[in-house]
């Protein structure tokens, strides 16, 4: 048998991870951004080293429109499941005493996880709908005459279908962070006369850190790369940069989409480094 | 009682590197066939390492290695002649208490009647007899380290090593359990390599003590001789129950200006039994005692059977006497009352620094 | 320690997440049953499997039956895949490597990498080199982008709290390295393999982002479904809403009782 040094083993272990990362990972990434440079016609794209992809992006102000309702989402998604997933985790971890119910509930909140997003999805529309549960609902109880039309179609059932998608990606990591938290540091923190809040803003919100900054990221980059959900809920009237990017690949616009797909990425790194600024995310992947 | 020893080792400069960390350095050690040796030392000093080198879970980075007379190095953990109970007994949590034990069979390709009944034995020898059937998960900390035990012994080693068996037990298991280890290893007549920080385990357990401190060995010997003539500051220290006397220009130092004539030799430092300084009240004792050492009590603490007299004599470092407890109260000394010391000048030992 | 008061206020606050979080689920499960004349929207026209048949007869547009079997072959495909690389590959990280830390984050980026981006890339070389996009080849190689930093993620997870020493005792007794792999090492690990093995196939299952682009002519089931939210009108959405549901359940509960069941035999509990 051949022997082999043990870095040798260890590359040949994670070799068919390298091998398929590369092809469909770094190789469509490296060719996105070829193509961006590429010239375009209505008959095909042709190679070429050009910026008019990127200057038609940066001074059209449909993009500028874009960007802001991408971001709009992205802050107004980003704060819920913040709130969702800290006081859901809080819950779990610090309310629940047995262990048994804590997990119980907790596979309760990541079950969906494993379940269609489209399903999901779809499931809102005969609740959000004109004829939908809530105006019927409403409308019974009296509390209303006509029915809301807001409900469905509209920018708020996106982000709400936004939340109810991805919520979960908020809660696993701050949970995870608040389990690792032992509890006599809450005690003796206690024994030195923090109230409630205090042991809240000084023991729980900065060991939770880590796993508030992994949601975050998680958070930002699904809603800043869904191009089917904003579609589908918005009944087609909004848009993000996703979608848009979509529709120029419908309509066989490579290089603009190439483009468009570059500037994004590159949105999002900055708001991701941003994030790493204020947490260690490779010791939360690794613990 | 043992009828066939075997089981030498003979450890030849051996050094071990970890990255830059000199974790063992050019350590030389014969552990005699069928005997019970403790490597003592605290955390970090190189005595876990030894003990996974010999296993072969490490490499030695330098030095040779042998077991019965030959050279153990470079062979992989199956197939030298040693087996290992780990500090946390490592047993499979998958597999019954049975398998635990057969497992080595299984892996020999013996069929599984003659392996069970053989593992079934070794049980038995444990007193572990009816627990076959159970996994790990439903065993105490002490049954645990039984059945680990019966699976290192069922591969028939020349040599068993420990790695801190005890460690994970309470104080009277631990008592308990030491005792065991020791008649097993007398029963079997093979060599045991106990691996501990706690002295008064490796005096109770072994024919030999090897006090390991920063990668070397401080001291090896019988366990009497290295608790009542530790070699070194390090080894008295370690031991414990030891007064420390410094020797400057040519005399002992007792403390306040107190001085006495060294015995022959020179050592830089002198040890004392803690139980063999005697104190008696200095309004009774009498002037000819030779060395005369005067020293008032500074504290005292009952531990037991015995009271800890610390002395007061007008130095950092202070002495301390230890009194059999009706004797101290008999005496009717109390803190602050002048002693005056009394021991054997042939007590004390040369140690260097 | 614990006020009561804040306890009931939480614990509030988690049941109205748990309603939103399953409220709409359990309504299309029920509008899945709507009586023959029944509607998208309560109120419900009694109970029936009418649009239950309609699928099953092929009474809708679109192709369900075929994307469902793709689905499930394909999800079967991707877990394969998953648990053997990110297994090996989790073993390989158990040693430090050069590339180790450049690996680990091509990794991360391969997680939070839009999904669409790659599907855009990869549908591109593909248009470059005149390869037609295929289920079983683009559409996989994407989706594993996809469950393979799970996976690995996951053995992190599983490997961190791997006591080795259990491997060293067994080579001590004389097991060979491949003995040490099939009798410890491997049924040791096991509860997370299979932990590995529900995230490749349920991800999988549900895919759109990566697959929507190099899918090819024949759909997977969300793509069709996704495809079907514009033209199906009709309760029979819901009835494959509430199929494709019960077999992610399913794959979720055979997982969890395999893992629980492992689990309870092997864990230690403390001494």
């Amino acid at each position: 048998m051949a022997s082999f040094s043990p870095r040798g083993i260890s590359w040949l272990q994670t070799a068919p991870l390298v091998v398929i990362l590369l092809v469909f990972l770094i190789a469509p990434l490296a060719v996105i951004v070829m193509v961006s440079f590429w010239d375009y016609s209505v008959g095909g794209m042709y190679p070429d080293f050009i910026w008019l992809n990127y200057e038609d992006l940066l001074t059209s102000p449909t993009t500028i429109a874009l960007y802001q309702r991408t971001l709009k989402f992205a802050f107004l998604v980003w704060m819920i499941t913040l709130i969702i997933g800290f006081t859901v985790s809080y819950f779990l971890t610090f309310c629940i005493r047995s262990t048994v119910w804590r997990m119980a509930l907790f596979l309760v909140c990541t079950v969906p996880f494993w379940t269609s997003n489209v399903i999901r999805m779809i499931a809102w529309i005969p609740f959000l709908g004109r004829n939908g549960a809530i105006n019927q609902g409403l409308m019974a109880g009296g509390v209303i005459d006509e029915p809301l039309d807001f409900l469905l179609f509209s920018e708020f059932s996106v982000v709400l279908t936004y939340v109810h998608l991805y919520t979960l990606f908020m809660i696993v990591p701050i949970f995870n962070a608040m389990s690792k938290i032992d509890f006599d540091i809450i005690e003796a923190a206690q024994d030195a006369g923090a109230t409630g809040f205090q042991v809240l803003r000084n023991i729980i919100l900065p060991l939770t850190l880590n796993g508030i900054g992994l949601g975050s990221i998680f958070i930002v980059t699904l809603v800043m790369g869904d191009f089917f959900i904003v579609r589908v809920m918005s009944g087609s009237q909004s848009g993000t940069v996703a979608s848009g990017m979509a529709y120029e690949i419908g309509g066989l616009q490579y290089p603009a989409a190439a483009a468009n797909a570059v500037v994004l990425v590159a949105v999002v790194v900055v708001i991701v480094s941003i994030i790493l600024r204020f947490v260690d995310v490779r010791k939360v992947l690794t613990e | 009682m043992s009828e066939i020893s075997s089981g030498k080792i003979e450890i030849i400069q051996v050094d071990k590197f970890y990255d830059d960390v000199h974790a063992v350095r050019g350590v030389s050690l014969t552990i005699p066939a069928g005997s019970y040796c403790c490597l003592l030392g605290p955390s970090g000093c190189g005595k876990s390492s030894l003990l996974r080198m010999i296993a072969g879970h490490e490499n030695a980075s330098a030095g040779d290695m042998h077991i019965d007379g030959r050279s153990i190095l470079g062979l992989p953990a199956r197939q030298r002649p040693t087996a290992m109970m780990f500090q946390s007994y490592a047993l499979f949590p998958h597999l019954t208490c049975l398998d635990n034990v057969a497992f080595s069979q299984k892996m020999q390709g013996v069929d599984k009647v003659t392996r069970h009944a053989k593992a079934k034995d070794m049980l038995d020898m444990v007193q572990m007899g009816d627990f076959g059937q159970r996994l790990p998960a439903q065993l105490s900390g002490g049954q645990r380290q039984r059945i680990a035990l019966a699976r290192a012994l069922i591969t028939e080693p020349k040599v068993l090593l420990l790695d801190e068996p005890l460690s994970a037990l309470d104080e009277n298991l631990r008592v308990l359990m030491r005792n065991e280890l020791r008649q097993m290893q007398q029963k079997l007549g093979i060599t045991f390599v106990h691996v501990t920080h706690t002295n008064t385990e490796a005096i109770a357990t072994s024919d030999m003590v090897v006090v390991m401190g920063d990668g070397v060995i401080d001291q090896a010997g019988p366990p009497r001789e290295v608790f009542n003539h530790p070699a070194s500051l390090y080894t008295a220290r370690f031991m414990g129950g030891h007064n420390i006397v410094p020797v400057r220009d040519g005399r002992l130092q007792f403390g306040g200006g107190q001085t006495a004539e060294p015995p022959k030799g020179d050592a830089g430092y002198y040890s004392l039994r803690q139980d063999l300084t005697l104190i008696e009240p200095l309004a009774q004792s009498s002037h000819s005692a030779e060395p005369s050492i005067e020293a008032s009590i500074a504290r005292v603490e009952y531990e037991g059977a015995s009271f800890k007299v610390t002395l007061d004599r007008g130095d950092p470092a202070p002495l301390i006497a230890r009194v059999f407890d009706r004797d101290f109260e008999t005496s009717g000394l109390t803190v602050g009352a002048p002693v005056r010391l009394r021991f054997e000048m042939a007590d004390l030992c040369p140690m260097r620094s | 320690m614990k006020q009561p008061l804040v306890t009931y206020i939480l614990g509030a606050f988690f049941g109205l997440y748990v309603l939103f979080l399953y409220g709409p689920m359990f309504v299309i499960f029920l509008l899945s049953f709507q009586g023959p004349t029944g509607g998208m929207t309560f109120p419900l026209q009694g109970l029936s499997l009418h649009w239950f048949k309609e699928l099953w007869a092929q009474n809708v547009s679109g192709d369900v039956a075929g994307s469902f079997q793709r689905s499930i072959a394909l999800g079967l495909l991707v877990m394969v895949i998953t648990v053997g690389v990110s297994v090996a590959a989790g073993f390989g990280f158990r040693r430090a490597f050069p590339g180790a830390r450049v690996l680990f984050y091509v990794a991360v980026i391969s997680l939070i990498m839009p999904g669409f981006l790659i599907s855009f890339g990869l549908g591109l070389i593909l248009q470059l080199l005149g390869i037609d996009a295929q289920w079983f080849t683009s559409a996989l190689g994407a989706q594993l982008t996809w469950t393979l930093p799970f996976g690995l993620l996951i053995m992190f997870a599983v490997l961190a709290r791997f006591d080795r020493s259990v491997e060293e005792a067994a080579q001590d007794l004389g097991a060979s390295r491949s003995q040490t792999l099939r009798h410890v090492t491997l049924p040791l690990l096991a509860p997370g393999i299979v932990g590995v093995a529900l995230f490749g196939f349920t991800l999988s299952y549900d895919e759109i982002p990566r697959t929507t682009l190099v899918v090819g002519n024949s759909n997977t089931l969300p793509m069709e479904v996704l495809a079907m939210t514009n033209t199906l009108t009709t309760p029979s959405l819901y009835a494959i809403g509430t199929i494709t549901t019960l077999v992610s359940l399913a794959c979720i509960l055979f997982a969890l009782v395999s893992i629980i069941r492992m689990q309870r035999r092997t864990k230690l509990k403390k001494a």
